[in-house]
């Protein structure tokens, strides 16, 4: 992890200041060119080093059925019949968008858990988090997924330990269409246009890229058949955005609450400053009858007529 | 990599510097064809090959001897003794030099729809069958959906079975039927479902799929079963069941190739 390039932590305002001025990155992903092969998956298992379990078939060719804490991108599989019937086998790889605008950053409650960096890419610091999963809740992608093992939340980190050394993810490496290409933002937005404009050339009128405005874009966009109706592709949302939820959470209850938290405390400190410590008043100094002889139970008594050694008590207790 | 070369000097999508076609490069075989007797193309925009008072030289590599000129009066096809291209196979196919359709040797529809009175030009006379394995083939009456058996991406062979990464990919053997079939049978995706041939069966799990339509043929709906081969035996996969049970011992009358694309099968639900 690039910690020198870090221009967002969650649970923070603070921004450290970053060394180097870095380009901004972004995977695009050519569902129009995608086979299907599962190579991105199978590479990204070998990269990261995780191996999900060996599952089931449900009557489909997904598998694994959804991502998990093991699985960080996933192919998912449509079959979508035009107006026209003609069929189509739409096929998108699913996994973290690198959303300029985080959820998941925003819900986060734990300090630089989550950390975006100058490029785009987003990445999740186990170390710092606590398994709170408001993450899950936050993200307009439904991408991050809590370990059952360790309980801290992983995704796609856009292999970002292979980036920081100038090299493409594993899967844009791996694929053998070259459905996912890799580069700055810039440059594959240019790619995606001139993209678009083969598709519309084969009839697909709606061609477009997948870029959504409602999270400020993504470091992971699309080219798709059908930019106008993007829940085709096994629901992927038209106008992705932050569940207001954690809009209210972070942005409206959080000050509010640590402006009460806040007054509290105010309020506290003049009630000690006009009024002064409560005083309990101790009921063994008034009231006590001087003339009740207490006798010590400490005290060990000598009975001379018995010759033995009494031990004094409340019942024990001879006097002499 | 090496040749990534995309330059197509001639502007005919012809990209000599990109990878490496078999043999010698050459793009199109039998390319002096694209020239008249005397050499010049045929085509200006098609123009692969040309005598160019030397030598033979173009947008390809050209399939014949470079040296030889147009007067010489060598034929382009130099790979057939007569040096010209074939309508017919003279005496390659064992089936005879003309191209003709049979039906596999478990048809789903009974007889070959080119020749319905002759039942000896039904399958392919020319076909490898042992004699003990007439007995061994169903008929549509008893086994009435076309099978037929493939590979996945995921897997290669009965190999891959032992890979994890590939075993997490595609777990379970499955096999897949059209919505038509499943909604006759009252089959859902993710049911358990057994397919049987007159010489064994399997046990899979149903994928329902748009993709594989019910065929006409011979006015008559043939329903197909896809059964993808990569379990059986052992493995770090669910274990399955082997999916050359179904298939017929028969070999192709020319490759000697087994049937394994085409054989009836019958489906049940579990």
């Amino acid at each position: 992890m690039a910690i020198q390039d870090v221009i967002a932590r969650s649970a923070t305002t603070t921004v450290p200041s970053s060394v180097r001025q870095l380009e901004e990155v972004a995977k695009l992903i050519d569902t129009t060119k995608c086979i299907g092969c599962k190579a991105c998956q199978v590479a990204c298992s070998e990269w990261n080093e995780l191996r999900d379990e060996v599952g089931h078939n449900h009557g489909t060719y997904d598998n694994p059925q959804d991502l998990s804490a093991q699985t960080w991108t996933l192919m998912r599989f449509t079959e979508h019949e035009t107006a026209d019937n003609n069929l189509e086998w739409l096929i998108r790889k699913d996994g973290c968008m690198h959303c300029a605008d985080l959820g998941c950053l925003k819900a986060c409650p734990s300090l630089g858990a989550i950390i975006k960096h100058a490029n785009g890419i987003v990445d999740f610091n186990q170390d710092h988090c606590i398994g709170c999963g408001y993450c899950i809740t936050g993200c307009p992608f439904n991408i991050p997924r809590i370990s059952q093992k360790d309980h801290k939340a992983y995704k796609c980190t856009l292999c970002s330990d292979r980036v920081s050394v100038g090299l493409e993810p594993a899967c844009v490496k791996t694929c053998p269409t070259g459905a996912i290409v890799f580069g700055t933002k810039a440059d594959m937005k240019t790619h995606a246009a001139e993209r678009v404009v083969d598709l519309k050339s084969r009839g697909f009128e709606n061609a477009g890229l997948y870029d959504p405005a409602g999270v400020g874009g993504t470091h992971v966009m699309y080219v798709l058949h059908h930019a106008d109706d993007p829940k085709l592709y096994a629901g992927l949302p038209l106008n992705p955005e932050i569940s207001p939820l954690v809009g209210l959470w972070k942005g409206v209850t959080k000050p509010l609450g640590l402006l009460a938290i806040g007054l509290a405390v105010l309020a506290g400190f003049f009630h000690y400053v006009r009024i002064g410590p409560q005083r309990e008043e101790d009921p063994h100094q008034h009231g006590k009858d001087p003339d009740v002889h207490e006798v010590d139970p400490a005290v060990h008594v000598y009975d001379p007529r018995g010759a033995q050694p009494v031990q004094s008590g409340p019942e024990g207790e001879r006097r002499p | 990599m090496a040749r990534r070369d995309n330059s197509d000097p001639f502007g005919m999508h012809q990209h000599q510097g990109w990878a490496w076609a078999w043999p010698n490069n050459r793009r199109i075989l039998h390319n002096r064809a694209s020239a008249d007797v005397q050499g010049k193309p045929w085509d200006p925009k098609k123009r692969l090959v040309w005598w160019n008072g030397k030598v033979w030289t173009g947008t390809d590599v050209p399939d014949f001897v470079a040296t030889s000129a147009p007067e010489a009066g060598m034929n382009p096809f130099i790979m057939n003794p007569e040096g010209v291209a074939r309508f017919f196979a003279v005496d390659k196919m064992n089936e005879g030099p003309f191209p003709e359709h049979y039906e596999p040797f478990e048809t789903p529809i009974g007889i070959n729809p080119l020749h319905p009175n002759n039942k000896q030009a039904t399958s392919n006379p020319a076909g490898r069958v042992f004699d003990s394995v007439w007995d061994t083939l169903g008929v549509a009456k008893d086994f009435p959906y076309a099978g037929t058996s493939y590979r996945l991406t995921e897997h290669f062979h009965y190999w891959s079975k032992h890979c994890t990464l590939n075993a997490i990919a595609q777990p379970e053997q499955f096999v897949e039927i059209g919505e038509a079939l499943a909604k006759e049978k009252g089959i859902v995706a993710g049911d358990r479902v057994r397919v049987s041939s007159k010489r064994g069966f399997i046990e899979a799990v149903a994928v329902v799929t748009k993709r594989i339509r019910p065929l006409q043929v011979n006015n008559q709906v043939v329903h197909q079963i896809g059964i993808p081969i990569h379990w059986g035996f052992t493995g770090t996969t669910r274990n399955g069941y082997l999916a050359n049970t179904l298939v017929p011992f028969l070999g192709d009358g020319n490759s000697q190739t087994p049937e394994s694309k085409s054989f009836l099968v019958n489906l049940e639900k579990v």
